[in-house]
Protein backbone atom coordinates (compact mmCIF):
# COMPACT_ATOMS: atom_id res chain seq x y z
CA UNK A 1 0.00 0.00 0.00
CA UNK A 2 1.33 3.36 -0.94
CA UNK A 3 1.66 6.14 1.57
CA UNK A 4 -0.82 8.19 -0.39
CA UNK A 5 -3.56 5.58 -0.28
CA UNK A 6 -3.14 5.20 3.46
CA UNK A 7 -3.45 8.94 3.95
CA UNK A 8 -6.53 9.10 1.75
CA UNK A 9 -8.13 6.16 3.55
CA UNK A 10 -7.55 7.79 6.90
CA UNK A 11 -9.15 10.98 5.64
CA UNK A 12 -12.18 9.10 4.31
CA UNK A 13 -12.64 7.26 7.63
CA UNK A 14 -12.46 10.53 9.55
CA UNK A 15 -15.02 12.21 7.31
CA UNK A 16 -17.28 9.14 7.35
CA UNK A 17 -17.37 9.22 11.11
CA UNK A 18 -19.19 12.56 10.80
CA UNK A 19 -21.32 11.75 7.77
CA UNK A 20 -21.55 8.71 5.53
CA UNK A 21 -22.76 10.86 2.68
CA UNK A 22 -19.66 13.11 2.80
CA UNK A 23 -17.45 10.02 2.94
CA UNK A 24 -19.08 8.78 -0.27
CA UNK A 25 -18.62 12.14 -1.94
CA UNK A 26 -14.91 12.15 -1.14
CA UNK A 27 -14.58 8.68 -2.66
CA UNK A 28 -16.28 9.89 -5.81
CA UNK A 29 -13.89 12.84 -5.92
CA UNK A 30 -10.95 10.49 -5.70
CA UNK A 31 -12.35 8.36 -8.51
CA UNK A 32 -12.91 11.33 -10.80
CA UNK A 33 -9.56 13.00 -10.17
CA UNK A 34 -7.26 10.02 -9.70
CA UNK A 35 -9.07 7.13 -11.32
CA UNK A 36 -11.15 4.15 -10.25
CA UNK A 37 -8.11 2.05 -9.42
CA UNK A 38 -6.97 4.52 -6.79
CA UNK A 39 -10.45 4.64 -5.28
CA UNK A 40 -10.68 0.85 -5.09
CA UNK A 41 -7.30 0.83 -3.38
CA UNK A 42 -8.63 3.33 -0.84
CA UNK A 43 -11.83 1.34 -0.26
CA UNK A 44 -9.88 -1.80 0.41
CA UNK A 45 -8.11 0.06 3.21
CA UNK A 46 -11.33 1.17 4.88
CA UNK A 47 -12.82 -0.78 7.75
CA UNK A 48 -16.03 -2.56 6.91
CA UNK A 49 -18.16 -0.42 9.24
CA UNK A 50 -17.14 2.75 7.42
CA UNK A 51 -18.00 1.19 4.08
CA UNK A 52 -21.40 0.17 5.43
CA UNK A 53 -22.01 3.64 6.76
CA UNK A 54 -21.13 5.22 3.43
CA UNK A 55 -23.35 2.88 1.45
CA UNK A 56 -26.37 3.14 3.69
CA UNK A 57 -26.44 6.88 3.17
CA UNK A 58 -27.03 6.40 -0.52
CA UNK A 59 -29.92 4.74 -2.26
CA UNK A 60 -30.77 3.61 -5.76
CA UNK A 61 -31.51 7.13 -6.90
CA UNK A 62 -28.06 8.40 -5.91
CA UNK A 63 -25.92 5.29 -6.06
CA UNK A 64 -22.57 5.45 -4.43
CA UNK A 65 -19.77 4.75 -6.81
CA UNK A 66 -18.31 2.60 -4.06
CA UNK A 67 -21.11 0.07 -4.52
CA UNK A 68 -20.22 -0.35 -8.17
CA UNK A 69 -16.58 -1.01 -7.68
CA UNK A 70 -16.38 -3.09 -4.51
CA UNK A 71 -15.69 -6.78 -4.87
CA UNK A 72 -18.56 -9.20 -4.10
CA UNK A 73 -16.99 -10.57 -0.91
CA UNK A 74 -16.60 -7.10 0.56
CA UNK A 75 -20.23 -6.32 -0.21
CA UNK A 76 -21.33 -9.59 1.43
CA UNK A 77 -19.34 -8.75 4.56
CA UNK A 78 -20.58 -5.21 4.60
CA UNK A 79 -24.21 -6.27 4.52
CA UNK A 80 -23.51 -8.55 7.49
CA UNK A 81 -22.66 -5.55 9.66
CA UNK A 82 -25.10 -3.03 8.19
CA UNK A 83 -27.95 -3.92 10.63
CA UNK A 84 -25.85 -2.43 13.45
CA UNK A 85 -26.94 0.97 12.20
CA UNK A 86 -30.67 0.26 12.34
CA UNK A 87 -31.25 1.03 16.00
CA UNK A 88 -30.20 4.64 15.54
CA UNK A 89 -32.55 5.06 12.59
CA UNK A 90 -35.46 3.58 14.53
CA UNK A 91 -34.87 6.06 17.31
CA UNK A 92 -35.26 8.88 14.85
CA UNK A 93 -38.33 7.08 13.55
CA UNK A 94 -37.19 7.87 10.02
CA UNK A 95 -36.82 4.46 8.53
CA UNK A 96 -37.63 0.80 9.10
CA UNK A 97 -35.27 -2.13 8.75
CA UNK A 98 -37.18 -3.20 5.67
CA UNK A 99 -36.66 0.19 4.00
CA UNK A 100 -33.00 0.17 4.87
CA UNK A 101 -32.38 -3.27 3.36
CA UNK A 102 -34.49 -2.46 0.33
CA UNK A 103 -32.46 0.64 -0.36
CA UNK A 104 -29.17 -1.24 0.02
CA UNK A 105 -30.26 -4.02 -2.32
CA UNK A 106 -31.66 -1.60 -4.92
CA UNK A 107 -28.40 0.27 -4.89
CA UNK A 108 -26.48 -2.91 -5.54
CA UNK A 109 -28.76 -4.66 -7.99
CA UNK A 110 -30.78 -2.02 -9.79
CA UNK A 111 -28.38 0.80 -10.57
CA UNK A 112 -26.28 -1.06 -13.13
CA UNK A 113 -27.96 -3.06 -15.83
CA UNK A 114 -24.92 -3.98 -17.87
CA UNK A 115 -23.10 -6.33 -15.54
CA UNK A 116 -25.26 -9.34 -14.68
CA UNK A 117 -22.32 -11.62 -14.07
CA UNK A 118 -20.89 -9.41 -11.33
CA UNK A 119 -24.28 -8.96 -9.74
CA UNK A 120 -24.85 -12.72 -9.73
CA UNK A 121 -21.52 -13.08 -7.93
CA UNK A 122 -22.57 -10.48 -5.37
CA UNK A 123 -25.84 -12.34 -4.82
CA UNK A 124 -23.89 -15.56 -4.27
CA UNK A 125 -21.57 -13.82 -1.84
CA UNK A 126 -24.48 -12.45 0.18
CA UNK A 127 -26.28 -15.77 0.15
CA UNK A 128 -23.06 -17.45 1.26
CA UNK A 129 -22.88 -15.68 4.62
CA UNK A 130 -24.66 -17.19 7.59
CA UNK A 131 -27.53 -14.71 7.72
CA UNK A 132 -27.39 -13.61 4.08
CA UNK A 133 -30.64 -15.29 3.09
CA UNK A 134 -32.44 -13.66 6.01
CA UNK A 135 -31.06 -10.29 4.94
CA UNK A 136 -32.25 -10.82 1.36
CA UNK A 137 -35.70 -11.94 2.52
CA UNK A 138 -36.35 -9.23 5.11
CA UNK A 139 -37.73 -6.59 2.70
CA UNK A 140 -40.22 -9.04 1.24
CA UNK A 141 -41.92 -10.25 4.41
CA UNK A 142 -45.58 -9.42 3.95
CA UNK A 143 -45.13 -9.02 0.17
CA UNK A 144 -47.82 -10.60 -1.99
CA UNK A 145 -45.82 -12.81 -4.33
CA UNK A 146 -48.93 -13.85 -6.27
CA UNK A 147 -49.31 -10.27 -7.42
CA UNK A 148 -46.16 -10.34 -9.57
CA UNK A 149 -47.11 -10.02 -13.21
CA UNK A 150 -44.32 -11.65 -15.17
CA UNK A 151 -45.64 -10.52 -18.51
CA UNK A 152 -45.34 -6.84 -17.74
CA UNK A 153 -42.31 -4.67 -17.13
CA UNK A 154 -42.19 -3.97 -13.35
CA UNK A 155 -42.42 -0.39 -12.10
CA UNK A 156 -38.97 1.09 -11.69
CA UNK A 157 -37.79 1.08 -8.09
CA UNK A 158 -40.55 -1.25 -6.89
CA UNK A 159 -40.14 -4.34 -4.74
CA UNK A 160 -41.28 -6.27 -7.77
CA UNK A 161 -38.43 -4.98 -9.91
CA UNK A 162 -35.93 -6.07 -7.29
CA UNK A 163 -37.46 -9.54 -7.05
CA UNK A 164 -37.62 -10.01 -10.81
CA UNK A 165 -33.99 -8.96 -11.04
CA UNK A 166 -32.92 -11.45 -8.36
CA UNK A 167 -34.91 -14.17 -10.09
CA UNK A 168 -33.19 -13.47 -13.38
CA UNK A 169 -29.78 -13.63 -11.72
CA UNK A 170 -30.18 -16.75 -9.59
CA UNK A 171 -33.52 -18.54 -9.65
CA UNK A 172 -32.81 -20.93 -6.71
CA UNK A 173 -31.94 -17.97 -4.45
CA UNK A 174 -35.16 -16.31 -5.52
CA UNK A 175 -37.19 -19.36 -4.46
CA UNK A 176 -35.36 -19.52 -1.14
CA UNK A 177 -36.23 -15.85 -0.59
CA UNK A 178 -39.90 -16.50 -1.36
CA UNK A 179 -40.01 -19.40 1.12
CA UNK A 180 -38.20 -17.50 3.85
CA UNK A 181 -40.27 -14.36 3.57
CA UNK A 182 -43.54 -16.29 3.52
CA UNK A 183 -42.68 -18.22 6.69
CA UNK A 184 -40.52 -15.64 8.42
CA UNK A 185 -41.44 -13.42 11.32
CA UNK A 186 -40.33 -9.85 10.71
CA UNK A 187 -39.43 -9.03 14.30
CA UNK A 188 -37.48 -12.23 14.81
CA UNK A 189 -35.48 -11.93 11.61
CA UNK A 190 -34.75 -8.30 12.37
CA UNK A 191 -33.50 -9.27 15.82
CA UNK A 192 -31.32 -12.07 14.46
CA UNK A 193 -29.73 -9.81 11.84
CA UNK A 194 -29.12 -7.07 14.35
CA UNK A 195 -27.57 -9.28 16.97
CA UNK A 196 -25.43 -11.03 14.34
CA UNK A 197 -24.19 -7.67 13.08
CA UNK A 198 -23.54 -6.44 16.61
CA UNK A 199 -21.63 -9.61 17.40
CA UNK A 200 -19.38 -9.19 14.39
CA UNK A 201 -18.85 -5.57 15.31
CA UNK A 202 -18.09 -6.11 18.97
CA UNK A 203 -16.21 -9.37 18.60
CA UNK A 204 -15.55 -11.69 21.50
CA UNK A 205 -16.47 -10.39 24.92
CA UNK A 206 -14.73 -11.91 27.90
CA UNK A 207 -16.51 -14.98 29.19
CA UNK A 208 -16.64 -13.38 32.66
CA UNK A 209 -19.65 -11.37 31.54
CA UNK A 210 -21.72 -14.40 30.51
CA UNK A 211 -24.02 -14.18 33.49
CA UNK A 212 -24.14 -10.40 33.79
CA UNK A 213 -27.89 -10.25 33.20
CA UNK A 214 -28.58 -12.84 35.88
CA UNK A 215 -29.95 -10.99 38.90
CA UNK A 216 -27.84 -11.76 41.95
CA UNK B 1 -11.34 10.32 50.87
CA UNK B 2 -11.66 14.01 50.07
CA UNK B 3 -15.00 15.68 50.34
CA UNK B 4 -14.74 17.50 47.01
CA UNK B 5 -14.26 14.16 45.32
CA UNK B 6 -17.31 12.76 47.04
CA UNK B 7 -19.53 15.40 45.58
CA UNK B 8 -18.69 14.78 41.95
CA UNK B 9 -17.97 11.09 41.51
CA UNK B 10 -19.94 7.86 41.60
CA UNK B 11 -19.50 5.77 44.73
CA UNK B 12 -17.99 2.95 42.66
CA UNK B 13 -15.18 5.15 41.32
CA UNK B 14 -14.57 6.64 44.77
CA UNK B 15 -14.15 3.19 46.27
CA UNK B 16 -11.79 2.12 43.51
CA UNK B 17 -9.61 5.22 43.70
CA UNK B 18 -9.47 4.98 47.50
CA UNK B 19 -8.35 1.36 47.25
CA UNK B 20 -5.69 2.39 44.75
CA UNK B 21 -4.50 5.25 47.00
CA UNK B 22 -4.23 2.86 49.91
CA UNK B 23 -2.27 0.38 47.85
CA UNK B 24 -5.00 -2.25 48.12
CA UNK B 25 -5.50 -2.59 44.38
CA UNK B 26 -2.58 -3.20 42.05
CA UNK B 27 -2.49 -1.66 38.56
CA UNK B 28 -3.14 -5.14 37.14
CA UNK B 29 -6.29 -5.48 39.22
CA UNK B 30 -7.46 -2.03 38.20
CA UNK B 31 -6.85 -2.92 34.57
CA UNK B 32 -8.96 -6.05 35.08
CA UNK B 33 -11.81 -4.03 36.59
CA UNK B 34 -11.59 -1.58 33.73
CA UNK B 35 -11.71 -4.23 31.05
CA UNK B 36 -14.65 -5.89 32.77
CA UNK B 37 -16.54 -2.58 32.82
CA UNK B 38 -15.75 -2.07 29.14
CA UNK B 39 -16.98 -5.55 28.26
CA UNK B 40 -20.17 -5.04 30.22
CA UNK B 41 -20.76 -1.73 28.44
CA UNK B 42 -20.27 -3.36 25.06
CA UNK B 43 -22.70 -6.05 26.03
CA UNK B 44 -25.30 -3.46 27.04
CA UNK B 45 -24.75 -1.61 23.76
CA UNK B 46 -25.07 -4.84 21.81
CA UNK B 47 -28.19 -5.99 23.59
CA UNK B 48 -30.12 -2.74 23.91
CA UNK B 49 -28.65 -0.10 21.60
CA UNK B 50 -26.16 -0.11 18.77
CA UNK B 51 -22.44 -0.72 19.22
CA UNK B 52 -21.56 1.39 16.19
CA UNK B 53 -23.07 4.71 17.24
CA UNK B 54 -20.71 6.60 19.50
CA UNK B 55 -23.38 8.19 21.66
CA UNK B 56 -24.98 4.77 22.17
CA UNK B 57 -21.62 3.49 23.40
CA UNK B 58 -21.28 6.42 25.77
CA UNK B 59 -24.82 5.83 27.00
CA UNK B 60 -24.04 2.16 27.62
CA UNK B 61 -20.93 3.06 29.63
CA UNK B 62 -22.93 5.42 31.84
CA UNK B 63 -25.63 2.81 32.31
CA UNK B 64 -23.06 0.27 33.46
CA UNK B 65 -21.65 2.89 35.80
CA UNK B 66 -25.11 3.60 37.19
CA UNK B 67 -26.20 0.02 37.67
CA UNK B 68 -22.86 -1.13 39.09
CA UNK B 69 -22.84 1.78 41.53
CA UNK B 70 -26.43 1.00 42.50
CA UNK B 71 -25.44 -2.62 43.12
CA UNK B 72 -22.37 -1.70 45.17
CA UNK B 73 -24.42 0.69 47.29
CA UNK B 74 -27.06 -1.96 47.87
CA UNK B 75 -24.52 -4.67 48.71
CA UNK B 76 -22.51 -2.46 51.07
CA UNK B 77 -25.45 -0.41 52.36
CA UNK B 78 -23.26 2.64 51.78
CA UNK B 79 -20.60 1.42 54.23
CA UNK B 80 -17.20 2.24 52.73
CA UNK B 81 -15.36 -0.54 54.52
CA UNK B 82 -17.86 -3.12 53.37
CA UNK B 83 -17.73 -1.71 49.84
CA UNK B 84 -13.95 -1.96 49.77
CA UNK B 85 -14.11 -5.54 50.95
CA UNK B 86 -16.59 -6.39 48.18
CA UNK B 87 -14.36 -4.81 45.54
CA UNK B 88 -11.29 -6.68 46.77
CA UNK B 89 -12.89 -10.06 47.31
CA UNK B 90 -15.51 -10.04 44.59
CA UNK B 91 -15.77 -8.41 41.16
CA UNK B 92 -17.58 -5.42 39.72
CA UNK B 93 -19.65 -7.96 37.85
CA UNK B 94 -21.19 -9.05 41.16
CA UNK B 95 -22.05 -5.42 41.85
CA UNK B 96 -23.60 -5.07 38.43
CA UNK B 97 -25.68 -8.19 38.94
CA UNK B 98 -26.93 -6.87 42.26
CA UNK B 99 -27.89 -3.63 40.51
CA UNK B 100 -29.47 -5.58 37.70
CA UNK B 101 -31.64 -7.40 40.21
CA UNK B 102 -33.22 -4.04 41.04
CA UNK B 103 -33.43 -2.93 37.42
CA UNK B 104 -35.12 -6.22 36.68
CA UNK B 105 -37.76 -5.41 39.29
CA UNK B 106 -38.48 -2.18 37.39
CA UNK B 107 -38.71 -4.12 34.11
CA UNK B 108 -41.19 -6.50 35.71
CA UNK B 109 -43.27 -3.62 37.07
CA UNK B 110 -43.51 -2.20 33.56
CA UNK B 111 -44.54 -5.52 32.05
CA UNK B 112 -43.24 -7.50 29.10
CA UNK B 113 -44.14 -4.93 26.45
CA UNK B 114 -42.21 -2.06 27.96
CA UNK B 115 -39.26 -0.61 26.07
CA UNK B 116 -36.34 -1.74 28.17
CA UNK B 117 -33.76 0.38 26.37
CA UNK B 118 -35.67 3.50 27.35
CA UNK B 119 -36.03 2.33 30.96
CA UNK B 120 -32.29 1.66 31.11
CA UNK B 121 -31.43 5.23 30.13
CA UNK B 122 -32.73 6.37 33.55
CA UNK B 123 -29.71 4.68 35.13
CA UNK B 124 -27.07 6.69 33.27
CA UNK B 125 -24.40 7.96 35.61
CA UNK B 126 -21.46 9.97 34.27
CA UNK B 127 -18.07 9.57 35.91
CA UNK B 128 -17.87 13.19 37.07
CA UNK B 129 -21.32 13.96 38.39
CA UNK B 130 -23.23 13.42 41.55
CA UNK B 131 -26.44 11.47 41.60
CA UNK B 132 -28.34 9.67 44.29
CA UNK B 133 -28.79 6.59 42.17
CA UNK B 134 -30.44 4.63 44.98
CA UNK B 135 -33.25 7.18 45.38
CA UNK B 136 -33.58 7.58 41.63
CA UNK B 137 -34.13 3.86 41.34
CA UNK B 138 -36.49 3.80 44.32
CA UNK B 139 -38.68 6.56 42.91
CA UNK B 140 -38.74 5.03 39.41
CA UNK B 141 -39.93 1.78 40.91
CA UNK B 142 -42.48 3.23 43.31
CA UNK B 143 -43.88 5.50 40.60
CA UNK B 144 -44.44 2.56 38.29
CA UNK B 145 -45.93 0.40 41.04
CA UNK B 146 -48.32 3.24 41.81
CA UNK B 147 -49.33 3.51 38.16
CA UNK B 148 -50.03 -0.19 38.15
CA UNK B 149 -52.07 0.06 41.35
CA UNK B 150 -54.08 2.96 39.93
CA UNK B 151 -54.76 0.95 36.79
CA UNK B 152 -56.02 -1.91 38.93
CA UNK B 153 -58.20 0.46 40.93
CA UNK B 154 -59.56 1.98 37.73
CA UNK B 155 -60.41 -1.46 36.39
CA UNK B 156 -62.15 -2.42 39.61
CA UNK B 157 -64.20 0.76 39.77
CA UNK B 158 -65.07 0.88 36.10
CA UNK B 159 -68.71 1.86 35.83
CA UNK B 160 -70.94 2.03 32.73
CA UNK B 161 -72.40 5.35 33.92
CA UNK B 162 -69.02 6.96 33.45
CA UNK B 163 -68.31 8.12 29.92
CA UNK B 164 -64.55 8.00 30.21
CA UNK B 165 -62.51 5.51 28.20
CA UNK B 166 -59.86 3.44 29.95
CA UNK B 167 -57.02 4.98 27.96
CA UNK B 168 -57.92 8.50 29.08
CA UNK B 169 -57.46 7.71 32.74
CA UNK B 170 -56.01 10.16 35.18
CA UNK B 171 -56.14 10.23 38.93
CA UNK B 172 -59.03 12.72 39.10
CA UNK B 173 -61.14 10.55 36.82
CA UNK B 174 -60.47 7.41 38.81
CA UNK B 175 -61.36 9.38 41.91
CA UNK B 176 -64.68 10.31 40.30
CA UNK B 177 -65.39 6.64 39.59
CA UNK B 178 -64.66 5.80 43.21
CA UNK B 179 -67.01 8.58 44.30
CA UNK B 180 -69.71 7.13 42.06
CA UNK B 181 -69.16 3.71 43.53
CA UNK B 182 -69.49 5.10 47.06
CA UNK B 183 -72.79 6.74 46.20
CA UNK B 184 -74.11 3.56 44.58
CA UNK B 185 -73.26 1.69 47.77
CA UNK B 186 -75.30 4.23 49.69
CA UNK B 187 -78.18 3.87 47.25
CA UNK B 188 -78.09 0.14 47.68
CA UNK B 189 -78.28 0.54 51.42
CA UNK B 190 -81.53 2.46 50.94
CA UNK B 191 -82.67 -0.01 48.29
CA UNK B 192 -82.81 2.60 45.59
CA UNK B 193 -82.46 1.84 41.89
CA UNK B 194 -81.26 4.20 39.16
CA UNK B 195 -84.84 5.03 38.17
CA UNK B 196 -86.13 5.99 41.63
CA UNK B 197 -85.65 9.68 40.89
CA UNK B 198 -87.91 11.06 43.58
CA UNK B 199 -86.52 8.79 46.27
CA UNK B 200 -82.98 9.75 45.28
CA UNK B 201 -84.00 13.38 45.48
CA UNK B 202 -85.41 12.85 48.96
CA UNK B 203 -82.28 11.02 50.05
CA UNK B 204 -79.99 13.75 48.72
CA UNK B 205 -81.99 16.47 50.39
CA UNK B 206 -81.94 14.60 53.70
CA UNK B 207 -78.17 14.21 53.37
CA UNK B 208 -77.92 17.92 52.77
CA UNK B 209 -79.99 18.81 55.82
CA UNK B 210 -78.46 16.27 58.17
CA UNK B 211 -74.73 16.12 57.42
CA UNK B 212 -74.06 13.89 60.43
CA UNK B 213 -76.23 11.14 59.07
CA UNK B 214 -74.51 11.47 55.72
CA UNK B 215 -71.08 11.35 57.33
CA UNK B 216 -71.93 8.14 59.17
CA UNK B 217 -73.34 6.48 56.09
CA UNK B 218 -70.36 7.68 54.07
CA UNK B 219 -67.99 6.00 56.52
CA UNK B 220 -69.99 2.77 56.37
CA UNK B 221 -70.02 2.80 52.58
CA UNK B 222 -66.31 3.48 52.23
CA UNK B 223 -65.53 0.79 54.77
CA UNK B 224 -67.57 -1.71 52.75
CA UNK B 225 -65.78 -0.69 49.56
CA UNK B 226 -62.32 -0.78 51.09
CA UNK B 227 -62.97 -4.27 52.41
CA UNK B 228 -64.36 -5.41 49.10
CA UNK B 229 -61.37 -4.26 47.03
CA UNK B 230 -58.48 -5.44 49.17
CA UNK B 231 -55.93 -3.83 51.43
CA UNK B 232 -53.58 -2.14 48.91
CA UNK B 233 -56.35 -0.60 46.82
CA UNK B 234 -58.16 0.37 50.04
CA UNK B 235 -55.09 2.15 51.39
CA UNK B 236 -54.41 3.91 48.12
CA UNK B 237 -57.91 5.42 47.94
CA UNK B 238 -57.95 6.35 51.62
CA UNK B 239 -56.28 9.70 50.95
CA UNK B 240 -58.99 10.56 48.46
CA UNK B 241 -61.87 10.02 50.88
CA UNK B 242 -61.86 13.39 52.71
CA UNK B 243 -61.81 15.19 49.36
CA UNK B 244 -64.62 13.01 48.06
CA UNK B 245 -66.65 13.67 51.19
CA UNK B 246 -66.25 17.44 50.81
CA UNK B 247 -67.23 17.09 47.22
CA UNK B 248 -70.48 15.39 48.18
CA UNK B 249 -71.32 18.14 50.67
CA UNK B 250 -70.69 20.77 48.02
CA UNK B 251 -72.87 18.97 45.52
CA UNK B 252 -75.70 18.69 48.06
CA UNK B 253 -75.66 22.48 48.49
CA UNK B 254 -76.07 22.95 44.76
CA UNK B 255 -79.25 20.86 44.84
CA UNK B 256 -81.14 23.88 46.18
CA UNK B 257 -81.29 25.21 42.62
CA UNK B 258 -82.88 22.12 41.11
CA UNK B 259 -86.49 21.00 41.03
CA UNK B 260 -87.80 17.65 39.92
CA UNK B 261 -86.38 14.19 40.66
CA UNK B 262 -84.98 13.40 37.19
CA UNK B 263 -83.39 16.81 36.96
CA UNK B 264 -81.66 16.38 40.28
CA UNK B 265 -80.66 12.88 39.30
CA UNK B 266 -78.97 14.04 36.09
CA UNK B 267 -77.20 17.02 37.53
CA UNK B 268 -76.07 15.16 40.61
CA UNK B 269 -74.44 12.40 38.60
CA UNK B 270 -72.98 14.92 36.23
CA UNK B 271 -71.33 16.62 39.20
CA UNK B 272 -70.09 13.38 40.70
CA UNK B 273 -68.53 12.30 37.40
CA UNK B 274 -67.11 15.73 36.60
CA UNK B 275 -69.26 16.05 33.50
CA UNK B 276 -68.18 12.75 32.03
CA UNK B 277 -71.47 10.88 32.19
CA UNK B 278 -72.20 8.27 29.58
CA UNK B 279 -75.32 9.69 27.86
CA UNK B 280 -76.57 6.26 26.82
CA UNK B 281 -77.32 5.46 30.45
CA UNK B 282 -79.15 8.72 31.10
CA UNK B 283 -81.67 8.58 28.27
CA UNK B 284 -84.37 7.32 30.63
CA UNK B 285 -83.82 10.19 33.04
CA UNK B 286 -83.86 12.74 30.27
CA UNK B 287 -87.06 11.28 28.85
CA UNK B 288 -88.85 11.53 32.17
CA UNK B 289 -88.04 15.22 32.54
CA UNK B 290 -90.89 17.65 32.09
CA UNK B 291 -90.87 19.63 28.86
CA UNK B 292 -89.64 22.97 30.29
CA UNK B 293 -86.89 21.25 32.19
CA UNK B 294 -85.65 19.54 29.06
CA UNK B 295 -84.84 22.96 27.72
CA UNK B 296 -82.36 23.31 30.56
CA UNK B 297 -80.34 20.38 29.26
CA UNK B 298 -79.90 21.07 25.56
CA UNK B 299 -76.30 19.88 25.67
CA UNK B 300 -77.22 16.55 27.11
CA UNK B 301 -80.06 16.19 24.64
CA UNK B 302 -77.76 16.88 21.72
CA UNK B 303 -75.29 14.40 23.05
CA UNK B 304 -77.97 11.73 23.40
CA UNK B 305 -79.32 12.36 19.92
CA UNK B 306 -75.96 12.26 18.27
CA UNK B 307 -75.18 8.98 20.01
CA UNK B 308 -78.49 7.60 18.77
CA UNK B 309 -77.95 8.82 15.21
CA UNK B 310 -74.54 7.33 15.13
CA UNK B 311 -75.86 3.96 16.28
CA UNK B 312 -78.63 3.95 13.67
CA UNK B 313 -76.27 4.56 10.78
CA UNK B 314 -75.79 1.56 8.51
CA UNK B 315 -72.15 0.52 8.22
CA UNK B 316 -71.45 1.81 4.76
CA UNK B 317 -72.87 5.24 5.49
CA UNK B 318 -70.80 5.51 8.60
CA UNK B 319 -67.64 5.80 6.58
CA UNK B 320 -69.20 8.50 4.46
CA UNK B 321 -70.76 10.90 6.90
CA UNK B 322 -72.98 13.62 5.42
CA UNK B 323 -70.82 16.18 3.76
CA UNK B 324 -72.11 19.10 1.81
CA UNK B 325 -70.56 18.70 -1.60
CA UNK B 326 -72.66 21.54 -3.01
CA UNK B 327 -70.64 23.91 -0.90
CA UNK B 328 -67.57 23.07 -2.92
CA UNK B 329 -69.23 23.57 -6.31
CA UNK B 330 -70.64 26.90 -5.15
CA UNK B 331 -67.20 27.91 -4.12
CA UNK B 332 -65.90 26.88 -7.52
CA UNK B 333 -68.47 29.08 -9.28
CA UNK B 334 -67.55 32.10 -7.27
CA UNK B 335 -63.87 31.85 -7.92
CA UNK B 336 -64.19 31.38 -11.70
CA UNK B 337 -62.70 34.42 -13.39
CA UNK B 338 -65.12 36.04 -15.80
CA UNK B 339 -63.42 37.97 -18.56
Amino acid sequence: MSQEVAVLAEKVVAITRESGRNGGDILEDIASTEGDQKMIAVISELDIMSVAKILRDFDATIPSIAAWLMDPETIGKMLDVEPSYWENEFEKGAITAQDSVKSMLSQIFLTRTDDDERQAEILDAINHSETGLLYLSLPFIGFDFESIDHTEEPVSGSDEELLVKIKSLREPIYHAIVDTSKNGDLEKIEAILKSQANNIRVGEISSDTDDMFEPL
Amino acid sequence: MNLDKVRTRPFLLLMISDAVDNGLLTPTQVAKIESLLVDMSLKIAKSFFSPVISHDLKKSCSIVMGITTLGLLKLSEGDTLKAQKILLEDTVLTCFRKGWEHVDALFKAHGADANRSILLTHYQYGDSEHKDIVSIHASLLSMQLDVKLLQQIAAKFKNPLSGIEMFELDEATIKADVQLSIFETMMKRHELGHKSYDEIKALLLSYRDTPDIFNDEFSDATETIQKQYGVTAGLRIEDWLPGIKDNFHENFQRLAFENSGPEIYISFFEQVLRGNINPVHFVHAYESLLEPERQLYPDLKMQIESEKDFKDLPDEEEADLPFDTDLISDFGDNTAIDY
